[in-house]
């Protein structure tokens, strides 16, 4: 005989009282000024090659925690290898998204509006969970009270850093001011200004004084469609080529227009979109650029440029742009592809990119980010704020240096700003080693 | 409650080597009045158990307290032949860890039939095999003594220990030890292997005590300057010795002992290249530079190849300033690594050590007459004196000379009449010292 298992609604009120209706869930208050300025919270920051293994971290804060001298009840653990001769303190990194927080089952431990993530002591039953589910296992037993201790950060100004005798503990509440960040917006905004309104021509070809510069795509299409090659026109697109040699696709970052419209409405639109797995594809673009150059010369005239947004947006939107009706809606419905993940119109489909990122192939910098300098496995910040996805988030949990393609950085330099442990840097191509892990 | 309750658990550790029998007694009250600690206690202990010919190890009151380079377990036993008691001063972590595990001194006596490591943890002494390291060299015995689980201080006769060769010196951990009194053939006469030690454990402090840790540290960095690890040593106390090419081509990384405000250890990585033959593999290999008397020895032996000749040694378990003297200077490496092996063949059954000083009140340490003038090195050797007697490190006292007696008296009971009959005592039992042993 069959039998039907009873179906709950999970909407439906339970008789029983639960933990939510005692302890209810904290959900942590998004504002919208977080997306274009996060929050700053306090951070520990740990410098191994500076720690002599005293121990002095662990004495005050284990007299903090325990109004005793007693290291093994500090919320901050040294481990001594010596053999190898390393020190690595261990103690929470105040993840932003806490797995402890998740694995706690009395909701004893809570994320502050300060970005402090905390035990209350009221509610803990040292279960020991938050320990499992923790990356870097920060909460620490005590073995002698069984109880779970966490860094609080000494709500705002941690004994540990202030005690450290060498300083390689330290404390700070982010960069004040991500120079590189300010840089970045500024010269993106003077190029939009100077490309879109500015300058008469646009980008795809103008002239300043006695220098002349042309998109590369554009001379590349034009030999296409006249079947004649141009010497002057080339001369003219070799700046753009010579600059991503040098400096990687720093056009895509820093200068290109459309690029700087991008992360402005990027900055706005949520990303709900999930793209098809065939459109989202990065040899998209060299596709494009092949059937840019094969359709100019097809049709004998420069197939792509129609199209352009970086050409559209300078050529329709200035104050000496002449609009035409159906070009005016080829930026919006390009920037629209934000909908999807950021810089999408970057990472699949720009044929000008496509080009730059076969010269970049030659540079002669690259961006290395060393994954035993970071060690903070629950950050991964570079991850998160690279608009073309490159870097592999896991890779870093794992404690694994993730190579970064050069032909797909857009050399905007975000996640060298962002790094508070100055892990990622940039690196000429043939220098060997990541930080952290270079020959001693 | 005891002025002296702050500072010790009032416990002592009775091991019976040959029974296998750990019993946890009081600490004598009068003994600790009398003495308060370190090498007079250590004496005062052992003429109570004179007749089984034991070893003590003891702590000081200020031993794992706040005050700077707490750090210190003073060893004392009687070498054969000698009429007064030798003090081997051992540093990193074993003071506070045995302070921390409950025990303040330790009294093992007797002879094991068989090899033995005696496991001190949170207040109890066990026993464990001690087969596995018995004759193993030094990186061959840590790596077994992984089994026993983790351990934070290591104190191990080693290979020449357990063999009773007379130029043995114990090692803790890979720091290897100032022990020139014989105290790795007293524990390979007991067929003692090691000791391992491990606390959960605290002690009480004074509110001001962290206050006033952060105080001497910050003159100290006034005063002192960046420490430099051992060449900050090797500029006290050998200006001759020709130690600058040592450190070229090396890597330098300082270490501290606990609560160490301006460490004195260096582990030194270098290239064995030079030093390699036939199959021998080419890597990069490390040695803890901790001992300066024992440096000063070797280097002026042997200065081309005293990074491997000291590392040799302590994988051997040897002093290098008794081994020094009977190596060639001109011998080539492979000869001399072969002499230094041999000297594990000689001289079994000796039972006097070869090469230091036994009659020392502080085995290992330089001559205090290399700080200056007169009154200077008489300032010095009051400062390592009472060291000895309070549990610091005597060689941070050496090596710092802003920091002098009245500095730590502020660490010690203030209540009414205690810092006077502290003062007295200190310079009392330091006074007695130093006339007993006189520093050559």
């Amino acid at each position: 005989m069959e039998t039907k298992k009873a179906k709950t609604d999970p909407h439906s009120p339970s008789p029983f009282l639960n933990l939510e209706d005692l302890r209810p869930r904290l959900v942590p208050r998004e504002r919208f000024t977080d997306r274009f300025m996060p929050r700053r919270s306090g951070q520990l920051l740990f410098d191994p090659s500076r720690c002599t293994g005293c121990g002095t971290c662990e004495m005050v804060c284990g007299s903090r925690n325990v109004s005793l001298v007693a290291p093994a009840s500090a919320s901050v653990r040294v481990f001594r290898d010596e053999g190898q001769g390393k020190n690595f303190a261990l103690y929470c990194q105040h993840c932003r998204r806490p797995l402890c927080l998740e694995a706690c089952p009395t909701r004893a431990i809570t994320r502050g509006e300060d970005g402090i993530v905390r035990i209350d002591r009221l509610f803990c039953v040292a279960c020991g969970l938050c320990t499992m589910a923790c990356p870097e296992a920060a909460p620490l037993r005590d073995h002698r009270t069984k109880e779970i201790h966490k860094c609080d950060l000494c709500e705002g100004d941690p004994l540990c850093a202030r005690h450290c005798p060498e300083g390689a503990l330290s404390f700070t509440r982010g960069k004040a001011f991500r120079w590189i960040k300010g840089l970045r917006w500024t010269v993106q905004a003077l190029s939009f200004l100077l490309l879109v309104f500015i300058l008469v021509g646009t980008f795809c070809s103008f002239q300043a004084g006695v220098v002349s510069l042309s998109c590369p795509t554009g001379i590349l299409q034009n030999i296409a469609s006249t079947k004649t090659i141009v010497l002057t026109g080339i001369a003219t697109a070799l700046a753009l080529l010579l600059l991503t040699v040098i400096a990687g696709r720093l056009f895509c970052g820093w200068i290109c227009p459309f690029g700087f419209v991008l992360d402005l409405v990027g900055k706005v639109v949520p990303k709900k979109i999930n793209p098809p797995r065939w459109l989202a594809n990065r040899l998209n673009k060299y596709g494009l650029l092949a059937g840019a150059v094969g359709g100019s010369f097809a049709l004998g005239y420069q197939a792509f440029c129609t199209v352009c947004p970086i050409g559209t947006l300078c050529r329709s939107y200035g104050v000496q742009g002449f609009f035409r009706g159906a070009e005016l809606a080829i930026v919006p419905a390009l920037a629209a592809l934000e909908f999807t993940e950021r810089r999408s119109w970057c990472r699949y489909f720009c044929p000008v990119g496509a080009l730059l990122a076969l010269v970049a192939s030659l540079g002669l910098i690259k961006i290395v980010i060393g994954a035993k300098k970071c060690k903070k496995f629950s950050c991964v910040q570079c991850a998160e704020v690279c608009p073309v996805g490159i870097i592999d988030g896991n890779l870093l949990r794992e404690g694994v240096s993730p190579k970064i393609p050069m032909t797909e950085c857009i050399s905007c330099f975000r996640c060298i700003d962002r790094c508070p442990y100055g892990a990622a840097k940039i690196r000429f191509r043939w220098q060997k080693g990541v930080p952290g892990e270079e020959a001693p | 409650m005891s002025p002296y309750k702050c500072y010790y658990n009032h416990n002592v550790g009775l091991v019976d080597l040959a029974e296998k029998t750990f019993r946890v007694l009081p600490l004598p009250p009068e003994g600790v009045r009398e003495h308060l600690g370190g090498a007079p206690l250590n004496t005062y202990l052992l003429g109570m158990y004179e007749e089984k010919d034991p070893l003590v190890l003891g702590t000081g009151p200020l031993t794992g307290s706040f005050a700077p380079a707490s750090c210190l377990l003073v060893a004392t036993f009687r070498p054969p032949g000698s009429s007064k008691p030798a003090h081997v001063p051992l540093t990193l972590r074993t003071g506070p860890e045995m302070k921390f595990s409950g025990l303040d001194f330790l009294v093992i006596h007797g002879r094991s039939s068989s090899p033995v490591v005696l496991k001190i943890k949170n207040g109890e002494g066990t026993f464990a095999g001690g087969d596995g390291i018995h004759g193993k060299n030094l990186t061959e015995a840590q790596a077994s003594l992984h089994r026993f689980g983790e351990f934070p201080a290591v104190l191990l006769a080693g290979r020449a220990g357990a063999l009773q060769v007379p130029r043995a010196a114990a090692q803790v951990g890979q720091a290897g030890s100032f022990d020139k009194a014989g105290l790795a053939l007293w524990m390979g006469r007991k067929n003692l292997e090691g000791i391992l030690f491990q606390g959960a454990g605290g002690l009480f402090f004074a509110e001001d005590h962290a206050g006033l840790s952060l105080e001497l540290g910050k003159r100290i960095r006034l005063k002192e300057g960046k420490p430099e690890g051992f060449r900050s040593l090797l500029k006290k106390t050998g200006g001759n010795v020709p130690a600058g090419d040592v450190f070229r081509r090396t890597g330098e990384k300082i270490m501290a002992c606990y609560h160490c405000l301006h460490p004195c250890m260096t582990r030194l990585s270098f290239s064995n290249r030079r030093f390699v033959s036939g199959r021998d593999k080419v890597r990069r290999e490390s040695v803890w530079l901790t001992d300066p008397v024992g440096f000063a020895a070797l280097i002026e032996k042997r200065p081309a190849d005293v990074l491997p000749l000291l590392k040799a040694c302590r994988e051997f378990g040897l002093d290098p300033q008794a081994v020094a003297p009977v190596l060639n200077g001109e011998d080539p490496y492979s000869d001399t690594l072969v002499r230094l092996e041999s000297l594990l063949l000689e001289n079994h059954g000796e039972e006097t050590p070869v090469g230091g000083e036994v009659a020392s009140f502080a085995s290992g340490m330089p001559s205090p007459a290399v700080t200056g003038g007169e009154e200077e090195t008489a300032s010095t050797r009051k400062k390592m004196a009472m060291a000895m007697i309070l549990g610091i490190c005597p060689l941070f006292l050496f090596l710092v000379p802003c920091l002098d007696v009245p500095d730590y008296l502020n660490f010690l009971p203030k209540e009414k009449g205690a810092s006077a009959f502290y003062r007295e005592k200190v310079e009392e039992l330091s006074e007695r010292l130093i006339g007993e042993y006189p520093f050559p």
